[in-house]
């Protein structure tokens, strides 16, 4: 079976570090990207099936991000992971609080 | 007797005022007397050391000896020196129609220094003056015109007694909405200075948090899944690394309630039924109660708004729990939900101690508690939870008689 493509994007090292090591030992192919800039790029050459971001980033916001996300890539899970959501977002975006708690975010993932 | 206790200045200031119109009165129906009478130097002497005795007796019954006789039995004391006085200024004037003129004069200052039974003292004092006239020379014209003005007068001074303090209260009233207002005013704009202020230290101290937790977590897992793990780190793996991410997971939840409080989660919104949040929540509370303490609920089946239906639960358990910790072990908690006008209220309400004034004028602020063990979120999440729903928040309460914690919430789209 094909490892289930992840792509997460927060402008905190530590917190891409993490999620990641997580998610790989779950099997899961990861990529990261430190802001909505980078993630684009990315995105040139790697389709998700999930992307997780944070909302306050340099540039562009996660809101924004998983907006251009879903209009690009209509069956990719976006799931927005903030320490604080000052705006509503899409329906379809689901939400995570940080911290977060792992096995939840990985229920949402798989 | 007319509730005048709660304007005692006002109306002292205003009695003060009449008596002293009075005063300037009184010499002048005295002067008018003895110049009916000046031909006779005897009744003029009976006259002069009558009105002497009267003011000196009104004087020291209305100040110094007020205090020792108390207020009723003074007023009842001078209301008898009145009379006596009136009827030998009668008696020795011939009852003229100057001498008579006492009478309405001394009817009319009986409401003023506000006493029981006035009306009662005023007939009284008439029964007795007429009778004394009318068995010694009065005409019954006379007695039956100054009887009637007297009335007259002491009823015109009530009604104007009330009318005055009418105004008073309705101006002090005035005042306590005021000054009401302008607290709560100032407690809104403070609470909302604190949800900013913590909305932004969440936002700081969630992002390393983040990875600190899932970092301990890790390190956790790890050391538990590792067989060949060094006996020198089992500590670590059985109470060191437990304990930390206990105590990560408590900094953790506190910064969540402080994020309710500031109204971070603004996202997922669904229509839920609020009745069946508030019933969850009441089954929690009541593992909370004491063995004599109840809970008592009029739930409304079918109360369907938009909205966090888990969050709106947690505020009908915060208020629970709150209340419960204030009764006593046989107190009692009321929970209500129901539709009520445009929208749906919440209702929590305890026989407890209730709360002091300056405690409800900070009752919302995070970390403000008066529990030693409490943190001081509860109501804190409350207050930020009911403002993301649009709702307001209402206490009444009495210390010692219980508080009523009143949610209101609008139905928008649901």
């Amino acid at each position: 079976m094909e490892p289930r493509r992840l792509l997460i994007v927060d402008d905190e090292p530590a917190i891409l570090r993490a999620l990641e090591r997580s998610f790989r030992r779950h099997g899961f192919a990861v990529r990261t990207a430190g802001n909505g800039a980078e993630a684009l790029e990315i995105l040139e050459s790697f389709t998700p099936d999930v992307v997780i971001s944070d909302f306050k980033m340099h540039g562009m916001t996660g809101g924004e991000l998983l907006r251009l996300i879903g209009a690009r890539f209509p069956a990719t899970r976006r799931i927005l992971l903030s320490g604080f959501a000052p705006e509503t977002t899409d329906d379809e975006v689901a939400f995570f609080a940080k911290p977060y708690e792992f096995v939840r975010l990985l229920e949402a993932c798989r | 007797m007319r509730e005048l206790h709660s304007t005692p200045e006002a109306l002292g200031a205003l009695a003060k005022r009449i008596l002293f119109t009075a005063q300037s009165f009184a010499i002048a129906i005295t002067i008018a007397t003895i110049g009916s009478v000046w031909a006779q130097p005897r009744i003029v002497g009976i006259i002069l050391t009558i009105f002497f005795l009267e003011s000196t007796a009104n004087w020291l019954l209305a100040v110094p000896l007020k205090h020792r006789l108390g207020h009723d039995l003074s007023e009842g004391v001078r209301t008898v020196v009145n009379t006596i006085s009136h009827c030998v200024i009668g008696i020795v004037c011939g009852w003229s129609l100057v001498s008579w003129l006492f009478v309405p004069f001394g009817a009319s200052l009986i409401a003023v220094p506000v006493v029981h039974h006035g009306h009662r003292r005023v007939f009284s004092m008439l029964t007795v003056i007429v009778t004394c006239a009318l068995l010694t020379g009065g005409t019954a014209a006379d007695a039956l015109v100054f009887a009637g003005i007297s009335l007259f007068l002491h009823y015109m001074v009530l009604a104007y007694l009330d009318l005055a303090t009418n105004l008073i209260k309705e101006r002090e009233r005035t005042n306590l909405e005021l000054v009401a207002a302008r607290h709560a005013a100032i407690a809104h704009e403070k609470l909302a200075g604190i949800g900013q202020l913590a909305a932004g230290v969440v936002h700081e101290i969630n992002n390393p948090m983040t990875f600190v937790t899932a970092g301990i977590e890790d390190l956790l897992e790890a050391l538990r899944t590792d067989p060949d793990l060094p006996e020198r780190y089992h500590e670590y793996r059985d109470s060191i690394i437990v304990d930390t991410a206990d105590g990560i997971r408590r900094v953790n939840s506190i910064v969540a309630d402080l994020r309710r409080f500031a109204r971070g989660e603004r996202l997922v919104e669904s229509s839920f039924d609020l009745a069946e949040e508030v019933t969850v929540a009441v089954r929690i509370a009541r593992t909370q109660l004491g063995s004599q303490q109840t809970l008592t609920t009029a739930i409304e089946p079918g109360l369907y708004m938009r909205g966090r239906g888990r969050e709106l639960g947690q505020v009908a358990l915060n208020l629970m729990v709150n209340s419960i910790q204030s009764i006593d072990t046989s107190g009692c908690v009321h929970v209500e939900a129901k539709r009520e006008g445009d929208g749906l209220t919440l209702l929590v309400k305890d026989d407890g101690v209730g709360i002091p004034p300056e405690v409800v004028a900070r009752l919302f602020e995070p970390f403000f508690t008066t529990r030693a063990p409490g943190l001081g979120l509860g109501l804190a999440v409350v207050h930020g939870i009911v403002a993301a729903h649009a709702g307001s928040i209402d206490v009444q309460t009495t210390p010692g008689q219980g508080a009523t914690f009143r949610i209101s919430l609008p139905l928008v789209g649901a």
